[in-house]
């Protein structure tokens, strides 16, 4: 065994990693990238074959591993270990553009994202994480899947939320605000009928070159940001009833638990003009509130701004909030 | 008309209880004729006598139902672990127990080398070395001319030189996480899981499943096996493409191939009515040393890596849940369709969330599909409580305790993963016989070395290197220890018909031991010598 000379004159393969749990349309996505005619070279990496519907006649070769397609496509079932199938692309680096990578629903994609960061002839495009919008919300309450599923969307900088037509416009919004919470950086875009084009994320360039922007992907990309605050002063009781209540915020979505200055501890949801505040009479070991709500109105800046005086030092602030205008 | 050899022993353990000990075993055509005393061989004609182990105490082969054949490749590499470990070729490699040592030891390694070439070592845990953690200029010191490199024990973690670094194109720009650095934002060498190590393994050809696959590798397993006086091994986890197939089967079938192999088929990753398929093809493809037909599934990681899949409380250090390897739902899916063909299985669970899982299935699986027998297994099970084990019995399935754990780990499982109570019931081999439960325990080499009287040595005394007894309530007799690497073992891959005894009919398989094992004491189980084996009547002295 000798050290092997790594001559690549090729720029490092982008790599696109495909993950969500069991059901989300993993695999939906992986069929409709492969048959797309894009004059992309994709080779994308499966767990397994069992499910992979291309038509036949696109079929150029296939062995008990591999699908081969016309369009230069190949498909390649991982079956054992990850990294021998990558390392067996990496031989075959210059037949391909680009390297879809779909994970198992239970891998964390943070982790599979690392090899394209670390392999030098590798190039993290994005991570791309399905959620079904209609089951989403159940898997969460099974406690042996909460924490698979929350490690997923944190490692997405792309959500693709699927078969929301199943699913009601408030809960809908609902999933979104949890989902900003966990991924407050990653883009979101319902994937009702999207799937033939959604080959383009394939075309977003590396990461490093990536603004926030991917409206020209040609998806229509929820309008939906997300603001959070953690931290373990207690704040002020009429402060934040007023915080919540400003409408000039354009929260659309509000929720939290806090300790407050006055000794209780209170939960507070807010949906539209609706605030409830429910006494827990047991103080949280942290405080924490998340605001979602639709640019360009909602500005997370101006929601910094307006909390540094609700729950800042005290000193500089003004000692009244200002008047809620609902 | 073949041959008849009567061996005379000094003892000879049986594991059966009609005859439990006796003092001569006759052999014809590689099985068992006869057991007793000198006139066992009477009845069935001329015999010759061979005195050989006249000294010696024979006892059925012993039986390891979850190692890797990645053991025997490992040798490949430079020994640098801080125990000792004694290689394939039978050389004691001494442990390394302080960095000064550890980079001796590669200066030396270093020797043997053609120029150029990479040193790469194993074994290594810096557990066992509390001062200053090794690192990149370590290394440089052992060379800077070429690529050096140590894995550590547990596999995840890598510690390189500088050269090594430069191979895979590491420097203070790299972004990826598990690339660990000085303060100064240089790497310090240390490459943390496989995505950071990746880059470095593939250019210095570090395949270490492929190297399990070829022959070298396999007669290295067999002799590591052999020194520890086993006889029959799982290699517990393969993919078992038909070229490796055919290497198995030509490499098990010489006469001077020292081991019976279970090898069990990666159920992972596949649809469950593929593997049902390709069980079926394999096992007609069995032979008298190749056992095929079993599937290995995973459920979870590890403790030690905080990868298990915990129940409330979680690990003490309040690090997150574990990985599941594979969705509890799929896990669902894959039992209930194996066991409905009747694929015997082997679930990897380490963690008590993974075993209730994996119970949750063969439960679902029985409801639908009521069978008896199926002998599906539970692996390393680590910290199943006593609901679990009687789950197990109610449901029919056997645990192969992973005891060796005990310790390996055992005080960092005390102290650093799942504290005291649980650690204290942790491979609950008392609970498993309490429960009726069929009980294997094993060594998962190259986790931890093989070797089944040390393994053996757990379950009697579960003690830790610190002295500590990990839950004395869970120690089981030495007699049924020694069950648990024998029988025990033999049922769990449902071999118990033709190996795990010295019964009439049954394999001519025994390890030969230089003193008794039931009459040392349980303290000094794992120092018993192991002279050799017979495996199907052959001869293979240490």
């Amino acid at each position: 065994m000798t050290v092997q000379p790594t001559p690549t004159p090729l720029p490092p393969l982008p790599v696109t990693v495909i993950s969500g749990y069991l059901g989300a349309g993993k695999t939906t996505l992986v069929n409709a990238m492969l048959a797309g005619r894009h004059g992309l070279r994709i080779a994308v990496l499966v767990n397994d074959f069992g499910s992979i519907a291309i038509d036949e006649t696109l079929i150029s070769g296939r062995d008990a591993d591999v699908i081969a397609l016309a369009n230069g496509c190949m498909c390649c079932q991982v079956g054992g270990v990850l990294y021998d199938a990558i390392d067996r692309i990496l031989t075959l680096r210059g037949r391909f553009d680009h390297l879809v990578i779909e994970t198992s629903g239970v891998a964390d994609p943070g982790k599979i994202a690392q090899i394209a960061v670390a392999e030098p002839d590798l190039d993290l495009s994005r991570t791309v994480v399905l959620v079904d919008a209609a089951n989403f919300t159940a898997c969460l309450r099974d406690p042996r899947l909460e924490d698979t599923l929350l490690r997923q969307v944190r490692a997405a900088d792309l959500i693709f939320l699927t078969r929301t037509e199943r699913v009601a416009a408030e809960a809908l919004a609902e999933l979104q605000m949890l989902l900003a919470a966990q991924a407050a950086d990653a883009a979101m875009a319902p994937l009702e009928k999207g799937w033939a084009d959604a080959w383009r994320i394939l075309a977003a360039g590396p990461r490093s070159e990536r603004g926030p922007a991917v409206g020209p992907l040609g998806f229509h990309f929820l309008p939906f940001e997300s603001w959070s605050w953690r931290g373990r002063n207690p704040v002020d009781r009429d402060r934040l009833i007023g915080f919540a209540r400003d409408a000039s915020l354009h929260a659309y979505r509000l929720k939290g638990r806090l300790n407050l200055t006055d000794g209780g501890s209170i939960v507070l949801h807010k949906v539209g003009p609706e605030l409830a505040v429910e006494e827990t009479g047991k103080a949280f070991d942290l405080s924490e509130l998340v605001a979602i709500g639709a640019r360009p109105e909602f500005d997370p800046a101006l929601l910094n701004a307006a909390w540094a005086r609700v729950a800042g030092t005290g000193q500089r602030q003004p000692a009244r909030p200002r008047p809620s205008r609902t | 008309m073949s041959r008849t050899t009567v061996y005379a022993a000094r003892k000879i353990i049986t594991m059966d209880p009609t005859l439990p000990e006796a003092t001569h075993v006759a052999v014809r055509d590689g099985r068992i004729l006869a057991v007793g005393g000198a006139g066992c061989a009477a009845p069935w004609g001329e015999f010759d006598r061979d005195d050989r182990y006249r000294d010696a105490v024979l006892m059925p082969g012993f039986v390891e139902g979850h190692a890797h054949m990645m053991a025997g490749a490992m040798w490949n590499y430079t020994y640098a672990g801080y125990q000792d470990r004694i290689d394939p070729d039978g050389r004691r490699w001494e442990g390394l127990t302080d960095i000064a040592g550890v980079m001796a030891g590669l200066k030396r390694a270093l020797a043997g080398l053609p120029a150029g070439k990479p040193l790469i070592a194993w074994g290594f845990d810096p557990i066992f070395l509390p001062s200053e953690r090794l690192n990149r200029r370590h290394l440089d010191e052992v060379a800077t001319d070429r690529p050096v490199v140590v894995l550590h024990s547990n596999f995840h973690l890598m510690t390189a030189n500088s050269a090594a670094l430069t191979v895979a194109g590491y420097n203070r720009d790299t972004n990826a996480v598990g690339v660990a650095r000085f303060e100064d934002g240089e790497p310090n060498g240390e490459l943390q899981e496989m995505a950071a190590m990746f880059p470095l393994m593939r250019r210095l050809g570090m395949d270490l499943r492929g190297m399990a696959r070829t022959e070298g590798a396999m007669r290295s397993f067999a002799r590591t096996a052999m020194r520890v006086g086993v006889t029959t091994s799982t290699d517990l986890m393969s993919e078992l493409p038909d070229e490796d197939i055919a290497g198995l089967t030509a490499a098990t079938g010489r006469d001077d191939f020292p081991l019976r192999l279970v090898p069990a088929l990666a159920g992972v990753a596949r649809s469950p009515e593929a593997v049902a398929a390709r069980v079926a093809e394999l096992r007609g493809r069995s032979t008298d040393k190749l056992r095929l037909g079993a599937v290995k599934l995973m459920a979870d990681g590890s403790i030690q890596g905080y990868t298990g899949r915990l129940k409330w409380p979680g690990y003490v250090t309040g690090h997150p849940n574990g990985i599941w390897n594979t969705a509890p739902d799929q896990l669902r899916e894959q039992i209930v369709h194996l066991h409905r063909e009747g694929v015997q299985m082997h679930i990897h669970v380490n963690g008590d969330e993974a075993s209730e899982a994996a119970l949750d299935a063969l439960e679902e699986a029985q409801a639908r599909h009521p069978r008896l027998d199926h002998r599906h297994t539970l692996q390393h099970c680590q910290m199943a409580d006593e609901a679990q084990f009687r789950r197990m019995a109610a449901l029919g399935a056997c645990v192969n305790l992973f005891a060796n754990h005990i310790w390996y780990f055992g005080d960092q499982h005390y102290e650093r993963t799942v504290g005291p109570e649980r650690a204290m019931r942790l491979n609950a081999c008392a609970s498993a016989l309490r429960h009726g439960v069929p009980l294997a325990i094993h060594s998962d080499a190259p986790v931890t070395p093989m070797g089944p009287l040390h393994v053996a040595w757990c379950a009697a005394n579960r003690l830790t290197p610190s002295g500590r007894v990990l839950g004395e309530a869970q120690r089981i007799p030495v007699a049924a220890a020694l069950h648990a690497i024998t029988l025990g073992a033999a049922y769990t891959l449902k071999l118990d018909g033709e190996i795990g005894s010295v019964e009439v009919g049954k394999k001519a398989d025994f390890a030969v031991l230089g003193e008794d094992p039931v009459s040392v004491p349980a303290a000094q189980l794992r120092d018993v010598p192991v002279l050799g084996t017979i495996v199907g009547g052959h001869h293979f002295p240490v």
